[in-house]
């Protein structure tokens, strides 16, 4: 994994057990925080000032603020490696509309994991002889697109064609015989043409939070295609109490733990909301 | 033999002119590389959007002077190293300052950015042309006038 961008921390990381390390948090002024699966270190001596923190993201876009400005005002970019880094700053609006951020002041720098076989107690909920439309839930940062990265490889598997929606470059790295993928799309778009163009029998789609996502996923289903998604919630009331959810739409729920270990099932419910 | 000398010296001042006359040639070719990237970029910045590395590494062969110092600047990240006797302090910096600009900001300001550059580009450019054209011919006549009064003293 190419961590190049974060050259000041290089010596500090090597120290560390990197396949531990799931978040770096810099802010400015403030030490770096390193965050491992199951502690928080502090690097006290390790504090970033505004112009190392435009420096990183210089590196991490290619000197190319430009060809990233859309990532950009949605508060995240991805590295070629699929490393999102999210980022907060200055927000610059023109007639109402976020043009971009400038003068950035904080980065969220995620490492993706691959636990693999994360997914086996999920699969046979989802998938038995045909595919339920299901809904995996959890708080933040408990795994979810974990999650679905070993379902996608799984589903590889059976004879069905999958259509990723990977909006913001975190499944860059799936890839399979039977999966096709619209990355750094909307989900709007990628519904809309990806399904017209792709013809998937699943569609795997990431982070529902919008009225615009639900309705996508709403209107797939009605047209007959399965759907795996998932969205922040705590528990399956949360999911209830959406504003935008509806219920029918799907099949089953999987709510993931919310310990320390991630990407752990905790409870399965079905369409009427009943524990499996 | 004295006719062949006076020759020989004839043409080597010549040369000597024509070789001093090359930097206006350089610098003329410096600009007109340099308004030709500027309208590329612009072009790329509006509809590809490709990584600014990834475009300058397609003038990687070019050997001019301004496709060098963009790619020892931008992918090698050297200084800007323009000769000093063919270009003056603030055009070196004003390179500089160009190659550290360009790709920092978003779609808008980099096209007001290079919109603005264009304008000061079209200046230099039409100066370095008219120099060229003055002082040119005006070099390599000296070059030969010089070689041709040698030529009479050597007679």
């Amino acid at each position: 994994m190419n961590l190049d961008f974060l050259s000041k921390l290089t010596d500090k990381l090597s120290s560390l057990n990197i396949s531990k390390v799931s978040e770096i948090r810099i802010r400015k002024g403030y030490p770096v925080k390193v965050r491992l699966f199951d502690e928080v270190i502090i690097l006290n001596d390790c504090i970033y000032n505004n112009e190392e923190i435009n420096e990183i993201i210089t590196c991490i876009t290619e000197k190319s603020l430009y060809a990233y400005n859309d990532y950009i005002k949605q508060g995240f970019v991805t590295t070629r490696d699929g490393i999102r880094v999210g980022i907060s700053g200055e927000c610059v609006f023109d007639n109402g509309r976020i043009q971009t951020i400038k003068n950035f002041s904080s980065l969220n720098v995620r490492i993706p994991h691959e636990i693999e076989n994360c997914a086996n107690l999920l699969f046979p909920y989802i998938y038995n002889k045909s595919v339920y439309n299901s809904l995996i839930f959890s708080s933040p940062f408990k795994g979810k697109t974990t999650v679905l990265k070993d379902l996608i490889r799984k589903l590889n598997k059976t004879d069905n064609s999958i259509f990723v929606v990977d909006e913001r470059g975190e499944f860059l790295d799936i890839n399979g015989e039977n999966v096709d993928k619209f990355v750094f799309c909307d989900k709007e778009y990628a519904f809309e043409c990806g399904i017209r163009a792709m013809s998937p029998s699943i569609v795997i789609v990431d982070e529902l939070v919008s009225e615009n996502d639900w309705l996508c996923v709403e209107k797939a289903v009605l047209s007959g295609v399965k759907i795996i998604a998932t969205c922040h919630a705590e528990l399956i009331t949360d999911v209830k109490n959406k504003k935008f959810f509806k219920k029918g739409i799907f099949e089953r729920y999987f709510q993931l733990d919310n310990g320390v270990k991630m990407g752990v099932l905790k409870s399965v419910y079905d369409k009427d909301f009943n524990i499996i | 033999m004295k006719i062949f000398v006076g020759i020989l010296l004839c043409i080597i001042s010549t040369f000597i002119g024509y070789y001093f006359s090359k930097k206006y040639s350089v610098r003329r070719k410096f600009f007109q590389d340099f308004v030709d990237f500027n309208s590329a970029i612009k072009k790329e910045i509006s509809f590809s959007k490709n990584t600014l590395i990834s475009f300058i590494k397609t003038f990687e062969n070019a050997n001019d002077l301004f496709y060098k110092n963009l790619i020892d600047v931008i992918v090698n990240k050297k200084n800007v190293s323009l000769e000093k006797n063919i270009f003056t302090k603030q055009e070196n910096q004003y390179l500089t300052s160009y190659l550290n600009f360009i790709g920092t900001s978003d779609t808008n300001s980099q096209l007001n950015f290079l919109n603005k550059t264009e304008k000061e580009l079209d200046g230099f450019l039409e100066e370095s042309m008219a120099e060229e054209k003055k002082c040119k011919p005006l070099y390599i006549k000296i070059g030969f006038l010089i070689g041709l009064i040698m030529f009479i003293a050597v007679l």
